[in-house]
């Protein structure tokens, strides 16, 4: 259990969250993991009893299984008392080829303006009304 | 993405990029624009790779009030038809050959022109139905002492927008033709979601049949193709961006089984075969 938790904090420390705003003004916690760089942490930190259930070649059941041990470590740091709700989005940078036989999605902002960005660091999330995606591709309206 | 997508296609492998959103959100734009779109772009890298021994065939269909038409000849409504090793084809659909560019876009233009699209309170050239823009990719090399056979299909899917009555205000036959629409668009939905559930393991049927658009688009979604799916949004719409952004997010998750479509001949295979 310590070798865990020493490996989720390095995983921790990999995440990067920001708060939001609900319609009714509660606070949400948005934290995005960069998965390649969650497997590589684990690796260091030496969590095989993680790793030797992961197989690369199905990325969505590590997806799976990182999104519920982090909510694990939230809960048991009491994270999640500060905030209403959470959304843990897993990113998947450099693991293309991992999603080579999925069908890609590319998503097209046409040049109007509205509630949409995009994010300047990683041009494959678009956030609408607080409300972030992932895809392989955004191209802004900029780039239409 | 069209770059891959050709370059799979020299290779034998089937491929779609399939064009979603509410109308007039560009889906038609991009993929057609002024000759500047995706497909375009991509038939020109097409013909600029392509070898001597090529073959390219070029159709255009559209889907309209669930009745399938040859953009490219005045006919009657065509019929599906499913085949062990075809798969799910249009029968008596036209095959024109192309030898390069210029007569690719000819009949791009043809057939564009050809497709019934109308003015809506949300979209001044409203597409009124999807059209398919289908190419057929042969050709043969020398490999070792053989003859190696490739074969693709290349789909550009331009799917109708998605439209609520309430905004876009529509009567009497664009009424019809939207109903038409957003039924197939909603069969469409169906089948993603259970491909999804069917990918993670679960036994489900998957309702290709339910729709003209579903059936053709078959392989595609679930089978022997790389497929690209542009999730097209226009910011001025939050509610119809995020509805199209859910039903992305679901498609993302579709894997599909592609593999080279090739054939051997030649001495080495007689020996094989003896």
């Amino acid at each position: 259990m310590a070798e865990d938790v020493d490996g989720f904090a390095v995983v921790l420390g990999l995440l990067f969250g920001n708060e939001v705003l609900n319609d009714f003004g509660q606070v949400l916690l948005v934290l995005r993991v960069d998965v390649a760089k969650a497997l590589e942490a684990f690796h260091e930190a030496a969590a095989v009893d993680l790793l030797s259930l992961v197989r690369l070649e199905d990325i969505g059941d590590f997806e799976d299984l990182l999104r519920l041990r982090i909510e694990m470590l939230l809960v048991a740091y009491d994270l999640l008392d500060l905030v209403y709700d959470h959304e843990i989005i897993i990113m998947k940078s450099v693991l293309p080829d991992i999603r080579s036989n999925n069908i890609q999605v590319v998503v097209r902002i046409k040049p109007e303006q509205g509630d949409i960005s995009v994010d300047e660091c990683d041009a494959s999330v678009v956030t609408v009304a607080d409300r972030l995606f992932q895809f392989d591709r955004v191209l802004p309206s900029s780039a239409s | 993405m069209g770059q891959p997508l050709i370059r799979n296609a020299l290779e034998g492998f089937n491929g779609c990029v399939f064009a979603y959103g509410q109308t007039g959100s560009g889906k038609t734009h991009t993929l057609i624009g002024n000759n500047d779109g995706l497909l375009p772009k991509s038939l020109q890298f097409l013909f600029a790779s392509a070898d001597s021994e090529s073959l390219v065939k070029g159709s255009y269909l559209e889907i309209y009030n669930e009745h399938i038409y040859d953009l490219l000849q005045d006919c009657a409504c065509l019929q599906l038809r499913e085949d062990p090793k075809r798969g799910t084809y249009v029968q008596d659909l036209t095959e024109v050959p192309m030898s390069n560019y210029d007569d690719a876009l000819q009949l791009l233009r043809k057939g564009h022109n050809n497709r019934h699209i109308a003015a809506t309170k949300m979209n001044s050239e409203s597409s009124r139905s999807h059209a398919i823009f289908l190419i057929q990719y042969s050709t043969k090399r020398q490999q070792e002492k053989c003859d190696l056979f490739l074969f693709s299909k290349l789909n550009f899917v331009d799917l109708a927008g998605s439209e609520r009555q309430k905004t876009s205000q529509t009567e009497g036959q664009r009424l019809k033709e939207a109903s038409a629409i957003n039924k197939s668009l909603t069969s469409l939905g169906t089948c993603i979601s259970a491909i999804v559930e069917s990918n993670k393991g679960k036994s489900i049927h998957i309702p290709y049949r339910d729709s003209k658009l579903t059936n053709l688009l078959k392989d595609s979604l679930g089978g022997n193709s790389k497929t690209f799916m542009i999730a097209a949004i226009n910011p001025v719409h939050i509610a119809e961006t995020l509805s199209t952004l859910k039903f992305a997010d679901r498609v993302k998750q579709i894997k599909t089984r592609a593999h080279a479509n090739k054939e051997y001949s030649g001495e080495e295979l007689s020996k094989l075969q003896t």
